[in-house]
């Protein structure tokens, strides 16, 4: 009687979970996709699959990116996406978006798969991508005390929303002074960072594996957003000759890239790495145009 | 394996079925049970380790038959001191080998001697220090001929490895705990419902309380440069319910679980931030520890027999160690010479056993000096706590700097509403069950069983929503 009544209120309440609840949950519940994007927060925040739709006149480009603890490319983010990915389709578009990070490690042996920080986190530990809803990611993952479901779901000053087709609206104070708290503490963890990130061959090989893998249900576009200034030094100390590397792996599979990092000035960011929802706007209309363009002189 | 996890959740029941269903009418089996089940137990976190114990229990295992053979005192007094030295050596090394390597190296590069030798990337085996004072206490027992040892080796690696409480305490007694693995457990169904009870609580002190205080208390500790001396106190407060909850919860699902199998553990706490002086604190706060420091160190010592200077020196002594004895840092020993520098005055002026009985015994609520003083000595007891959990001395002292400064009159800027109203229901379930062993033992007793068991199931349901990722216990550490 005791367990039945505390099962019943946990279904309950895990039936109330939706895109409020955190910033992944729904990824995990929608339905297998046809057309993706890739990538890591600066894709999950940055990239609007209702624009890029509108532009591209479609609907059905959703957003499969999350953070580059979770989804740096790699066996485990792989193995996700094949989960993700709709195998009868033909004519999908796949936003591959990626910056040294996303192909870097931060063990000392960076190629050791073994060693690869996702391989606890949830796209390896949650078996089903595609269930609604899904107990096992609320069970094992969701990292918030249960109440936030129903507290968030009350929360309309929230700062944080997972839309259905996978964009993750943050809506937080663009005053100066605001985000310059923010801007001085994300570079001050991201120097952190530097001292231990090292450019990975081994995830570079599986960044060409995806795209491999992409290219059989559709077209394959690689992007590389912008970032402010020093971010972006930042980035490219990690691995200078990054752009030539992503360049001449645009050439050996025949997809177009779109490096963004040289117009970093134009657009705001939350934090200094992430782009703001406007700015959002702007860009994946931008990305939009440059597929449509590409398919239509296909 | 951590008492909040899936792992345990699955694992004692079926311990507790094997054991009164399938184990039932065989003393020596259900012993073995239980020492098998502890080494699982253990060894889901780290199964190398399980040799240490195992060598821990072998050592005490043959030097207690070898004392009770041997009739030279000098000879006992060798025995007892390679059973002290082989157990403080594995603890020492484990715990205190880098800390006295750097602060040796700090101590000669300040007088210009530099000396080359690299810090050892040591894994502290959980619980150590737990486990290892417990069977020191069976070896000094029999030393002292208080304890006849065992010649049954199963039920004393059971009683080094019990599981409920190997990794974290009550700190057991071979005294207390070791007979009762002699004798013929029935399973009493009061006995087990009052188990679970007690588990519930605790389970509510640690995911309810502590887990989500430690949530603020992290976020305020780990940035404190960034928060004024307004919040850096909220912090201190909410670490004050964070270690309490924590530690606390552990002691309450330990001894609830060793209820389910039959066995009574002493008890570990006594709602020690209802005491009135520092020294009722210590008579409620980690009482295991507290009292194997007076029964085998302090009394030793010559305890409070002596003259000042002695009272003086044995307090420190006694206070320092056990800072030690949490972990390897400057921060603990301060937090240990503060507490006895609060202690001291009271013990001088022979006021250390004031309050004996539970505040308010006789009424609902507590007069005002008695408020006063519950609120003086908490207060004493969270500044100590700053020590304790800050990352270094000099972190501490930034920290208190800002704390008594102008910035503590500004309005803070964490005030999580729904876990301070959340740690004020905690403090009133407390205070109502202030007079039991634990706070729900006997709540609602007078009361419908219908609204009975609704308080159960809404403790229950706190315990669901207010979950968060896995924590684990504080304690551990040491």
């Amino acid at each position: 009687m005791f367990l039945m009544f505390l099962s019943l209120i946990a279904i309950g309440i895990f039936l109330l979970a939706d895109g409020n609840s955190d910033s992944y949950y729904t990824n995990f519940t929608s339905s297998k996709q046809s057309s993706l994007i890739l990538g890591t927060s600066k894709a999950a925040q940055g990239l609007q699959p209702a624009v890029i739709n509108g532009v591209l006149n479609r609907s059905d480009v959703n957003n499969f990116a999350f953070t580059v603890a979770h989804s740096p490319y790699g066996p485990v983010y792989l193995k996700a996406i094949k989960k993700k990915i709709d195998t009868n389709t033909k004519d999908g578009i796949f936003i591959v978006t990626v910056d040294p990070y996303s192909v870097s490690g931060r063990h000392k042996d960076a190629n050791d798969v073994g060693l690869f920080r996702e391989n606890d986190k949830f796209l390896a530990t949650v078996s089903s991508v595609t269930s609604n809803p899904n107990f096992e990611y609320l069970y094992q993952e969701y990292s918030y005390p249960y109440i936030y479901i129903l507290t968030k779901k009350c929360d309309y000053i929230d700062d944080d929303f997972l839309h259905p087709d996978g964009w993750n609206e943050v809506n937080i104070s663009m005053k100066q002074k605001d985000f310059e708290v923010r801007n001085k503490s994300k570079i001050k963890s991201y120097k952190k960072l530097l001292k231990v990130y090292k450019f990975s061959d081994k995830r570079y090989e599986y960044f060409e594996k995806t795209i491999s893998f992409l290219k059989d249900y559709g077209d394959v576009y690689i992007v590389r957003l912008p970032v402010s200034t020093p971010f972006l030094e930042m980035e490219n100390s990690v691995y200078k000759e990054f752009d030539n590397k992503i360049t001449s792996t645009s050439s050996k599979f025949n997809v177009p890239y779109l490096d963004m990092t040289k117009d970093d000035k134009e657009y705001e960011y939350t934090d200094g790495n992430h782009l703001y929802k406007t700015s959002g706007v702007e860009v994946s209309t931008l990305i939009a145009k440059w597929i449509f363009n590409h398919k239509n002189f296909k | 394996m951590l008492f909040n996890s899936l792992d345990f959740a699955i694992f004692l029941p079926i311990v507790f079925i094997l054991y009164w269903f399938v184990f039932n009418n065989n003393l020596k089996w259900q012993n073995a049970l239980i020492a098998v089940s502890s080494y699982i137990f253990y060894g889901w976190w780290d199964w190398r380790f399980l040799s240490l114990i195992l060598f821990s229990t072998i050592i005490d295992y043959l030097i207690g038959i070898a004392l009770s053979k041997e009739y030279s005192l000098s000879k006992k007094k060798i025995l007892l001191w390679v059973s002290i030295s082989i157990n403080l050596g594995f603890l020492g090394f484990f715990k205190y080998y880098n800390f006295f390597l750097d602060n040796f190296k700090s101590a000669f590069s300040f007088f210009g001697n530099e000396i080359n030798s690299n810090s050892l990337d040591i894994i502290l085996p959980v619980g150590i220090s737990f486990y290892t004072f417990q069977t020191l206490s069976y070896t000094i027992d029999i030393y002292r001929g208080k304890l006849k040892p065992t010649t049954n080796f199963i039920s004393f690696a059971a009683f080094v490895s019990f599981f409920p409480q190997l990794v974290a305490g009550p700190i057991e007694r071979a005294t207390n705990l070791l007979p009762q693995f002699y004798r013929k457990r029935k399973f009493e169904y009061s006995q087990a419902v009052d188990g679970l009870r007690q588990i519930l609580w605790g389970l509510f002190k640690k995911i309810v309380i502590a887990d989500n205080c430690a949530e603020y208390a992290n976020m305020i500790f780990n940035h404190s440069d960034d928060y004024s001396g307004s919040t850096l106190f909220i912090g201190a407060i909410f670490f004050a319910f964070q270690i309490y909850g924590d530690f606390s919860g552990y002691s309450d699902i330990a001894i609830g679980t060793s209820r389910l199998f039959g066995f009574n553990l002493m008890r570990n706490f006594a709602f020690p931030y209802f005491s009135r002086d520092i020294a009722e604190f210590w008579r409620r706060w980690h009482i295991s520890l507290s009292t194997w420091f007076r029964d085998y160190l302090y009394i030793p010592l010559g305890g409070s027999r002596g003259g000042t200077w002695m009272k003086v020196r044995n307090t420190f002594i006694i206070f320092i160690v056990s800072g030690f004895w949490h972990g390897a840092n400057w921060t603990f020993l301060i937090w240990g010479f503060l507490n006895a520098l609060y202690f001291l005055p009271v013990l001088l002026a022979k006021r250390n056993r004031m309050n004996l009985e539970v505040v308010a015994y006789n009424s609902s609520l507590p007069s005002l000096k008695e408020f006063f003083n519950i609120v003086l000595t908490f207060a004493l007891t969270t500044f100590a706590w700053i020590f304790f959990r800050a990352e270094n001395v000099g972190h501490a002292f930034n920290i208190l700097k800002e704390i008594f400064s102008n910035s503590f009159l500004k309005i803070p800027t964490v005030l999580p509403f729904m876990i301070i109203l959340l740690t004020i229901f905690f403090i009133i379930v407390e205070w109502l069950g202030r007079r039991d062993e634990y706070a729900i033992e006997k709540l609602g007793f007078k009361t419908s069983r219908y609204a009975r068991w609704g308080f159960y199931m809404f403790i229950a349901t706190l315990i669901f929503l207010f979950d968060g990722k896995e924590q684990a216990f504080i304690y551990f550490q040491f």
